[in-house]
C-alpha cells in the first residue's frame, strides 16, 4: 500500500510528500509483530539505495506471501534532492542526516526530519542506505556508533556486508537519522557502499540478499535465512586516513576497494602542467583499503583513501 | 601596517588560495596595550562583511600614515578567508562544498577545509580579543548585532564598547563547535561575532554603522588612539526576550514592517500570497509590543519559516 505521511506546502503549486511503500501480510493473522524500515534518500546526490529499495519491492509483489510483519520502504527521504541531485536539501542547502530529530514549528527541512523520524518510529530495525558522496567509492559497509555496537553488530552481520565500522560516537553524528532513531529504541543500521551519483548494481544486489536474510532470520519472512559473507570486523582495528599530498589529479593504481599490503601503491597525484613529477601515494600499512578516491580532481588534504588496519587477522 | 600571507595553498589548476592579513602595531610592538584579531569572509557571500573589514584596514593605514602613536595596540585584520568562494559566488569550500567556519580549531592532518582552518588559526590564537564578521545563514535582513555564546570566556561589559543597539546572548549549540568565534573563546581569546547585512550585497549606510562600531570599539579598549562618538547603550538581549513570528502558509511573502519599526500587538507584519492565483493565504499580525529586529527577505516563503523577529521588554 502506497501512504502519503507527511504533506509541506511549498511556496509555488507543489508540496512535499514523505510517501511508503508499506508490505503487510495478506491474512492479517500471519503478522508477528515485527516492524522494519527500510529508507535512502537523505543525500539526493545518492541513488544506490533507491535502486536496492526497488528490487525489495519488485520482489515482495511477487512473494507477498511470505511476509510476516511490516516491511516499510521509503526509497526517497529528500525527494526534491533526489529528483535534482541536489545532495542538500535543495533552497535551504541543509544536510538533512545533520538536523534529526527535526521540529515540527521550524523551518522545511526540520519540519521534513521530523516528520520522517514520526513516520519510522516504533519500528523494531531500521536500515538507512546511503551511497558515498561524488568523492569516494566505498566497499559494502556497515557503520555502528560506538554506544550502540553491542546491540547493532549481531545485526549488522547478518547483512551480507564487506565491512563493519564500528567508529567513536562524535557530536555532530548525534544529529542523524541513525542516531534519533536508535535513541528511541528502533535498532539502526547505517549501510554505506558505492559511489555518488551511480549505481553498483553488484553492490545493491549484495545488499537485497542481506537484508532479505535478515528480515527472514528476524521472523519477518517466512523463508529460510540465506547464505551470507563473514563481514571483516573487529573492534581492536584502527582506520588510516590518507590523504592527498599535493594537488593534482588524482589517477588509482587500484580499480576497486581491497586487502592491501604496506607500501603498496595506491596512485598517483599528476601536475596537470606536467611541470612536477607524478607524486605517488603509499599505503601506510597492512588491511582493508575500504574507501578510494573516484573524483580525480584533488587539492592538499582531499581524501584519497581509506584503510582498516587489521590488527588480528579477521579480514581474509 | 605590514601585510602577510597567513594561508597558501596550490591549486590543481587555477591560482594559488591566499589567506591574506593585515597586521598594524605600535611603533615597538612590545609597547601594545591590547591585541584584536577582526576576521570577515569565512564564508563567499559575506561581501559586507569583506568590505567593511577592508574599509578598516584603510581607514588604520590612513590614521597611522598621519599619527604615527594612532596605533596602540596589536591589530590583526583578515578581510576575506573563503577568497575562492568570492571569486565563484560559492558559499563554501568550491571543491568539496564544506564550510571552512564548521572546521575550527582545523586539523593539519585532515581534509582541506580543516587544513585551511588549521594554519589560519595558527595566527589567530593568543589574541586578547577576536570579533568574526558574518552574515546570517538563512535569508533574512537583521538590525545589526553583537553575538556572544555563552562559553565562560564571553565579556558582556565590552559588549557595549561597540555601541550597537543590542547585543544577543545565548547558550552554545552543536553547530557552535566548528566556528571560529567559539573556538577563539576556547583558547581564551574573548570573542564576538558581529551579524550584519544581506547575502551577497552591500548596503553602505550598514557598512558605515559597522565601521563605527569596530573603531569604537578598537578605542575603548586601547588599541588605537582617537575621539570617536558614543553609540548605543547596548541591551544584552537573551532568548526570552525574543519572539518568533513564523508563516503558517507558503507562498510569495510581502514584508509589511522594516527592522528598527517599533510595533504594537496586532499591528500588520506582513502577507503570504497564493504564487499563482494572487490571493491573500495569510497575514501575520505581531503577536506581542515590541521592535523588530529582523525579518524573512526573499520573495518565496514555505510554510512555518520564521517571518519576523521582535525584541521586547521582558
Ligand atoms: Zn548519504
Amino acid at each position: 500500500m502506497l501512504e502519503t505521511l507527511v504533506t509541506i506546502e511549498l511556496p509555488v503549486g507543489e508540496s512535499y510528500q514523505l510517501k511508503r511503500h508499506r508490505f503487510t501480510p495478506t491474512d492479517e493473522s500471519l503478522n508477528h509483530g515485527k516492524r522494519i524500515s527500510i529508507v535512502s534518500g537523505t543525500h539526493g546526490d545518492e541513488v544506490e539505495g533507491i535502486y536496492v529499495i526497488t528490487m525489495l519491492a519488485e520482489w515482495l509483489k511477487v512473494n507477498s506471501d511470505k511476509v510476516r510483519g511490516t516491511i516499510d520502504l521509503y526509497p526517497s527521504l529528500n525527494s526534491l534532492g533526489i529528483d535534482s541531485i541536489t545532495r542538500t536539501v535543495p533552497f535551504y542547502q541543509v544536510d538533512l542526516n545533520r538536523i534529526f530529530p527535526g521540529n515540527a514549528r521550524d523551518t522545511f527541512p526540520n519540519q521534513m526530519a521530523f516528520g520522517i523520524v514520526e513516520a519510522i518510529k516504533g519500528s523494531d530495525i531500521a536500515i538507512d542506505i546511503h551511497a558515498s558522496n561524488i568523492f569516494l567509492r566505498e566497499l559494502p559497509q556497515v557503520r555502528i556508533a560506538a554506544t550502540y555496537a553491542e546491540s547493532l553488530v549481531p545485526l549488522a552481520k547478518k547483512l551480507n556486508m564487506d565491512f563493519i565500522w564500528v567508529h567513536d560516537a562524535i557530536t555532530v553524528l548525534e544529529a542523524t537519522l541513525a542516531h534519533s532513531l536508535n535513541s528511541l529504541g528502533t535498532r539502526t543500521l547505517v549501510v554505506e557502499y558505492g559511489v555518488g551519483m551511480r549505481l553498483t548494481p553488484s553492490y545493491g544486489q549484495q545488499l537485497l540478499t542481506g537484508i532479505l536474510n535478515l528480515m527472514a532470520s528476524e521472523g519477518i519472512l517466512a523463508m529460510d535465512t540465506l547464505p551470507v559473507r563473514e563481514p571483516c570486523y573487529s573492534d581492536h582495528g584502527k582506520v588510516y586516513y590518507i590523504n592527498a599530498p599535493a594537488a593534482g589529479i588524482f589517477v588509482p593504481a587500484m580499480d576497486h576497494c581491497q586487502l592491501v599490503h604496506a607500501e603498496q601503491l595506491i596512485g598517483h597525484i599528476h601536475d596537470p602542467y606536467g611541470v612536477h613529477d607524478p607524486v605517488p601515494c603509499l599505503t601506510p600499512g597492512r588491511g582493508v583499503l575500504f574507501t578510494l578516491r573516484e573524483y580525480p580532481i584533488v587539492y592538499e588534504g582531499s581524501l584519497i583513501a581509506r584503510i582498516f588496519d587489521d590488527q588480528t587477522g579477521v579480514c581474509q | 601596517m605590514t601585510r602577510h600571507t597567513l594561508v597558501n595553498l596550490a591549486s590543481p589548476c587555477r591560482d594559488a588560495f591566499r589567506v591574506e592579513g593585515f597586521r598594524f602595531s605600535p611603533r615597538q610592538r612590545n609597547d601594545a596595550d591590547t591585541s584584536v584579531a577582526i576576521v570577515a569572509g569565512l564564508n563567499g557571500h559575506e561581501l559586507a562583511q569583506m568590505h567593511a573589514a577592508a574599509q578598516l584596514v584603510s581607514f588604520l593605514q590612513t590614521h597611522q600614515a598621519e599619527d604615527p602613536n594612532f596605533i596602540t595596540g596589536d591589530i590583526l585584520i583578515v578581510p576575506a578567508v573563503n577568497t575562492f568562494g568570492f571569486n565563484m559566488g560559492e558559499r563554501h569550500w568550491p571543491l568539496d562544498k564544506t564550510d571552512i567556519n564548521a572546521m575550527f580549531p582545523g586539523f593539519d592532518q585532515g581534509e582541506t577545509s580543516q587544513r585551511i582552518a588549521h594554519h589560519l588559526f595558527e595566527h589567530l590564537k593568543g589574541f586578547e580579543w577576536g570579533i568574526e564578521l558574518e552574515d546570517r545563514r538563512d535569508q533574512y535582513d537583521c538590525m545589526p548585532y553583537l553575538r556572544m555564546i555563552n562559553s565562560g570566556f564571553e565579556d558582556k561589559k565590552a559588549a557595549s564598547y561597540f555601541g550597537l543597539q543590542f547585543a544577543h546572548h545565548r547558550d552554545f549549540v552543536p553547530s557552535d563547535a566548528g566556528s571560529l568565534q567559539y573556538n577563539w573563546s576556547v583558547w581564551h581569546t574573548k570573542s564576538y561575532g558581529l551579524v550584519f547585512g544581506n547575502k551577497q550585497q552591500i548596503d553602505n549606510n550598514t557598512t558605515h554603522q559597522v565601521l563605527d562600531a569596530l573603531i569604537r570599539f578598537l578605542a575603548k579598549v586601547g588599541a588605537i588612539r582617537t575621539k570617536i562618538f558614543e553609540g548605543y547603550a547596548t541591551n544584552v538581549i537573551t532568548q526570552d526576550a525574543i519572539t518568533l513570528i513564523p508563516s503558517q502558509r507558503a507562498g510569495v511573502f510581502e514584508p509589511r514592517q522594516r527592522v528598527g519599526n517599533f510595533v504594537k500587538k496586532g499591528d500588520l507584519l506582513g502577507k503570504v500570497f497564493d504564487a499563482l492565483d494572487g490571493s491573500i493565504r495569510e497575514k501575520i499580525y505581531a503577536p506581542v509590543d515590541g521592535l523588530i529586529t529582523c525579518h524573512y527577505h526573499y520573495p518565496l516563503i514555505y510554510q512555518n519559516t520564521i517571518a519576523y523577529r521582535m525584541i521586547s521588554i521582558v
